[in-house]
């Protein structure tokens, strides 16, 4: 039984190094034309050049986004499949991401971004807000006489990302054109940021978030087999419940914030990661972070260089190759999901 | 022998729906404590409130002196292990499953198994007789077999008492004798409590070595078997004619049905 240890460590190595592999590639290829040689030795050069500047200000913010994105996404895929023990559920499923859009929707329709000292904070602070509003929502219709009621916070979940998208239609009739485009451009994901602070706050929060998340690694395999049998186990699900659904709608409304809409990394990764790694949370975690940060940083690479100089929503790639990977993967393996 | 688990004067329920009436009752320790009585007469309900799953409203449960609710959720969990009647099976395989047995005696940030651990997990799975299913998963193996994990899974727990709720209510009767058999041999060789929901009258009488009749949310008749067990109670409880007889081997109750039509020729 000492081998699933080492199994474990064995794992999280290999997608150490695969993420180190993933990170270096996507710093040595892009639209410019660098050749690896000239992307590696900008890199390490001390001089300022316009290579060392497509790599390191263009290049490097994006992967760090994709890292600290895909693994919050798919960290908050892992909990949120967990504490509604239900397969299906993703971090857009409960309508954190519809408060989001909502948010960014109604900033660029008023246009509010004129806020003259906010700057280029106004669309993703406004985004948290939204989501921010839906989390809070959520948890006062779901919580009743000190207990969250796990299965009714998916319900109400579905139930506003009904309404946001239907608001959203509303607040698109209404705008203009120049509007909508905006505001459409931002639903589709991407990871072009160029404000340093949002992406330090990105990783900090993430990597935190895993931390956090972590000591509730066992609280989830007790959530596994029912509240009741986790109560027997020991476990105070009342705390774990709430502790679980804050850091996951936390995480992922400032992702959606950030980034916008990026679909699938949350719904597929954990899967993918159960039938590679396990289902115990306290591997699952970290396997997922990690794979997220790997799975996204690779398709924002692809997506934005395969019809270059043009490029692609991160979310095609996300989609296309996630699903049809994913297919392939449950048609060779024989457990279920 | 002295008590192991009291309640006194206990009300609980499931807010204004059905409730527990005034239940004391004293269950000794090594014993094994059989709870009967008709559909909706609240055992599965004073099961999930010693088990700490369901707040009483009123009144105090002690095990071994101390208050259960003030005593911290992990520490209740090293002394009370529950088995249920039905589980929705998980799609793990039976030693993971039994390995969860330790997670009250996991550390905050433990990132394996301890040696301990698996050292109680494979005991425990010898015990309850899996080890040839220990790698299959929970949902691909029959109901006896699950029924054998979660006893294994509640033994991992080094419980003082044992609750089961209705454990053998799918099970045939290969399954039913052998998953009490067991339980009875455990209980002879460590003097573990069990407190024990059943539903077959016939079972009861043959395994437990005390009774607790309850009816309505209140508990009727307190006792040993051959006390208790004759065909007045049973009407009583049950509104069904039957007769009580001995178990020729045994000797212990055992309750005969009547049907309506022989009824009518006698």
């Amino acid at each position: 039984m000492k081998r699933r240890a080492y199994r474990s460590v064995f794992i999280i190595s290999i997608l150490l190094f695969v993420l180190a592999a993933v990170v270096l590639l996507s710093l040595c290829i892009g639209s410019s034309g660098l050749t690896l040689s000239q992307s590696i030795n900008a890199m390490f050069s001390s001089k300022d050049s316009i290579e060392r500047s497509i790599v390191m200000d263009i290049r490097l913010p994006r992967i760090l986004l994709g890292f600290a994105v895909g693994g919050a996404l798919s960290l908050a895929g892992v909990i949120l499949q967990g504490l509604f023990r239900n397969p299906l559920v993703e971090p857009y499923t409960i309508g954190i991401s519809g408060g989001a859009a909502l948010g960014v929707a109604f900033c660029i329709t008023f246009r509010l971004q004129a806020i003259q000292y906010l700057g280029s904070f106004i669309l993703p602070l406004s985004g948290f807000l939204g989501s921010l509003l839906v989390i809070i929502l959520l948890y006062i219709t779901a919580v009743r006489s000190n207990s969250l009621n796990i299965q009714k916070v998916l319900l109400v979940g579905v139930m506003f990302s009904f309404i946001s998208s239907s608001l959203m239609l509303l607040i698109m009739s209404l705008s203009k054109t120049e509007s909508l485009e905006r505001i459409i451009f931002w639903m589709m994901g991407s990871l072009d940021q160029n404000n340093w602070g949002l992406i330090r706050a990105a990783i900090i929060l993430s990597v935190f978030s895993l931390i956090a998340g972590y000591f509730f690694s066992i609280d989830l395999n007790a959530l596994s087999l029912g509240e009741e049998q986790a109560v027997h186990l020991g476990i105070d699900i009342e705390r774990s419940k709430r502790y679980l659904f804050i850091i996951s709608s936390i995480i992922t409304g400032f992702c959606v914030s950030v980034a916008g809409v990026i679909g699938f990394v949350g719904l597929m990764l954990p899967h993918f990661m159960r039938l590679v790694a396990g289902r115990d949370n306290r591997i699952l975690l970290i396997t997922s972070f990690l794979g997220g940060s790997c799975f996204l940083i690779l398709s924002d690479t692809i997506a934005r260089t395969i019809i270059a100089p043009q490029e692609l929503p991160v979310g095609v790639i996300t989609g296309l190759f996630g699903g049809i990977l994913f297919i392939y993967l449950l048609s060779i393996r024989k457990a279920g999901i | 022998m002295s008590i192991l688990l009291e309640l006194r004067n206990v009300f609980s329920g499931y807010g204004h729906q059905f409730r527990l009436e005034n239940i004391s009752l004293s269950v000794m320790e090594h014993r094994i404590t059989g709870i009967i009585g008709p559909n909706g007469s609240g055992k599965t309900t004073l099961l999930k409130t010693i088990s700490r799953f369901l707040k009483p409203e009123k009144g105090t449960i002690s095990l071994d002196g101390t208050n259960i609710w003030s005593m911290n959720i992990k520490t209740f969990s090293r002394k009370v292990a529950v088995i249920n009647q039905y589980m929705e099976t998980a799609c793990i395989p039976v030693f993971d499953y039994v390995m969860m047995g330790r997670i009250p005696y996991h550390k905050g940030f433990q990132l394996f198994n301890s040696d301990t651990d698996i050292e109680k997990t494979e005991m425990n799975i010898k015990i309850a007789g899996i080890d040839t299913i220990r790698d299959k998963f929970l949902d691909s193996i029959s109901l006896g077999e699950v029924q054998m994990a979660q006893f294994a899974k509640a033994l991992n727990q080094e419980p003082v008492l044992l609750l089961m709720d209705e454990p053998t209510s799918h099970l045939d009767i290969k399954h039913q004798v052998g998953m009490l058999d067991l339980v009875r041999k455990y209980n002879f060789k460590t003097g573990l409590t069990i407190i024990i929901v059943l539903h077959d009258l016939n079972l009861a009488s043959e395994y437990c070595d005390e009774l607790i009749i309850m009816k309505n949310g209140i508990i009727r008749y307190t006792g040993m078997p051959s006390e208790i067990m004759n065909y007045r109670t049973i009407e009583e409880i049950y509104e069904t004619v039957v007769i009580v007889e001995r178990n020729p081997l045994s000797q212990k109750p055992y309750v005969f049905l009547i049907s309506e039509e022989q009824m009518k020729k006698n």
